[in-house]
């Protein structure tokens, strides 16, 4: 899968749910939300191989 | 897994996305109270928690009279895109809006505290210019709020603590606030915001990752994951103190007249240099 997060982008082999990709990425779920093709999902949602998924921090500003 | 209101599929906090974006506007309502046939004025940076007040506000009073206020720090390459954000989406809801920039740009300062001379600064003119107006509307989140409760009482700003979310200041310079993100949390606002389909800059200001509310941020955060609903009890632990409810009675500025709660207030010191 593609992952596309703020400062970069990169193919990914990952199969599991969004919670389990942001364990993966050394992030905590609390500060960021996951839009898969454009689309807000949940995080127990599984991940398939041809998704693009971004991973957008909830923080922003100062 | 099903939504808590109905039978759809769960998308954030239990809810489906309607019933979400239901409670997120339900809750906003609460916290705006009621504030028909006032005059308020819309602290906003441009980014997700000023635009959403922005938005819902009008939502709920297209009545009144609004104006947003953007205050411009001064900081390359930061405040261009949530400018840019503010000026499309003032003129689609049919908001007028003000940008006013610091007198000398914050960079030019090289403070050796960015963040607390920025937060003095924008606090001292928002109040300056929302006088005219009957309301200040600011866009604080339930994560701003812990946070500067936790760093009140970690750096032993007993004053400070004592007048955070006040009702009533008694200084007539002093414009009355209203928090109505003050119980939604940051995720929820960033969620609702894009289940809106809004759009805005999410840079981050080059000065956050050295301040003291940063490391109180990740703690938190940290804390919020291992025992949910941290932030939150925060908040109502200190709304049950009673604090909220006392009148706080501040002086006048020797130097400029504004409100403050020192001889001379710590705006004047600052552009003293």
């Amino acid at each position: 899968m593609k992952v596309k997060t703020l400062n970069k982008e990169f193919e990914l082999k990952f199969n599991g749910s969004v919670l389990a990709l942001l364990g993966e990425l050394g992030l905590n779920p609390v500060e960021f939300l996951v839009v898969v093709n454009n689309e807000l999902v949940h995080e127990l949602r599984v991940l398939n191989g041809d998704e693009l998924v971004e991973v957008i921090p909830v923080v922003s500003g100062g | 897994m099903k939504c808590k209101n109905c039978s759809r599929q769960v998308l954030i906090n239990d809810y489906c996305k309607d019933c979400f974006i239901k409670y997120f506007e339900k809750e906003f309502r609460k916290g705006l109270g009621n504030l028909k046939g006032k005059s308020l004025c819309i602290a906003v940076s441009g980014g997700k928690d000023s635009l959403t007040t922005l938005y819902l506000t009008k939502k709920f009073y297209p009545e009144n009279k609004i104006l947003a206020l953007l205050i411009d720090e001064g900081i390359h390459g930061y405040r261009h895109g949530t400018i840019k954000s503010l000026r499309k989406y003032a003129v689609e809801w049919g908001i007028p809006y003000k940008i006013l920039k610091f007198k000398k740009p914050l960079d030019s300062m090289n403070p050796k505290r960015p963040c607390s001379v920025c937060g003095v600064l924008r606090r001292y003119y928002l109040n300056k210019h929302a006088r005219v107006f009957n309301v200040l509307i600011l866009g604080h989140n339930l994560d701003d709020e812990a946070q500067s409760t936790l760093m009140n009482v970690f750096m032993r700003y007993a004053s400070r603590f004592n007048r955070m979310t006040v009702k009533q200041v008694t200084h007539e310079l002093f414009v009355k606030r209203v928090k109505p993100m003050r119980y939604l949390s940051e995720r929820e606002v960033m969620a609702y915001f894009l289940l809106k389909g809004f759009n805005t800059s999410m840079r981050e200001c080059p000065y956050a990752r050295s301040s003291f509310r940063d490391v109180v941020r990740k703690s938190l955060n940290d804390f919020e994951y291992k025992h949910s609903g941290t932030k939150l009890s925060i908040i109502k632990t200190y709304d049950s103190l009673g604090i909220i409810n006392n009148p706080v009675n501040l002086g006048s500025c020797n130097a400029c007249g504004e409100p403050s709660s020192n001889e001379v207030c710590k705006a004047c010191m600052i552009l003293k240099g």
